[in-house]
């Protein structure tokens, strides 16, 4: 399955898979053509712990050329880990999923 | 998408008013989104952390509700149904706050989002607060 993986500005490595974009848009159908950005929200953009789940983020970043009044987009990653077939515990930081957000303040 | 991920659990529900909803709960992600309806949305609104509605601002009309971490609050604590805090209807526009609170005080939205006010004194500002529908809680 094809993915897309990049790292944050911590450098932790967070993927996308191809089946969780085609559902992300198939739903938010307001961020299609906004793939890259999405990615950019992770690479470059600021992050937010979820209280109710420590293991999930929120990252957010500024965008200028968003359906309006839409001014930043919001992706949701899920910090996990899973056990590998030689039994090693490795990082498994996922996109959950996305959306366009109007926020008030510039970041 | 010609084939549902297998990490996706999607119910149709039918809802007071007559309308169906569609239930898509995320079991990797730990996300729960309700669909009232199709289309590009023009606002969303974080109206809790992690309570997040999509809606046609222009119609008045929500689009979908989703909850991320979603576990937390389909089980009962210990005195009830857990509490949501909506701090973020305060924080929007007046134009679009009313807007927003017609929406969640009202059908389809409020079969599934449980709207109360709270109130801790009789000087204290009155508090929105809601909880996830036991009924949308235990179909997920």
């Amino acid at each position: 399955m094809k993915r897309w993986s990049v790292h944050d500005r911590g450098g932790r490595e967070i993927y996308l898979t191809e089946e969780r974009w085609e559902h992300i848009v198939s739903k938010h159908c307001e961020l299609a053509d906004h793939l890259n950005d999405v990615l950019d929200t992770i690479r470059l953009g600021r992050r937010r712990q979820e209280q109710r789940d420590l293991r999930t983020y929120k990252y957010y970043r500024r965008y200028d050329d968003l359906p309006a009044p839409f001014n930043h987009i919001l992706v949701i990653v899920a910090f996990r880990f899973q056990k590998l077939p030689d039994g090693r515990t490795v990082p498994n930081n996922f996109v959950v999923s996305a959306w366009g957000k109007y926020l008030p303040t510039r970041d | 998408m010609s084939v549902k991920p297998d990490w996706l659990i999607d119910r149709e529900i039918k809802l007071p008013d007559g309308t169906t909803a569609l239930l898509s709960y995320d079991t990797e992600g730990d996300m729960l989104e309700v669909f009232f309806a199709e289309g590009a949305a023009t606002g969303t609104v974080e109206l809790a952390d992690g309570v997040l509605l999509r809606l046609d601002v222009e119609h008045a009309r929500p689009l979908s509700l989703a909850f991320l971490c979603a576990t937390p609050l389909m089980h009962e604590q210990v005195y009830g149904p857990p509490l949501l805090e909506l701090d973020g209807v305060a924080s929007l526009p007046d134009d679009l706050r009313r807007i927003v609170v017609q929406i969640i005080t009202s059908p389809p939205v409020n079969a599934v989002l449980k709207v109360y006010s709270y109130l801790s004194g009789p000087q204290a500002n009155v508090l929105p607060v809601a909880s996830l529908d036991r009924t949308v809680a235990t179909t997920t």
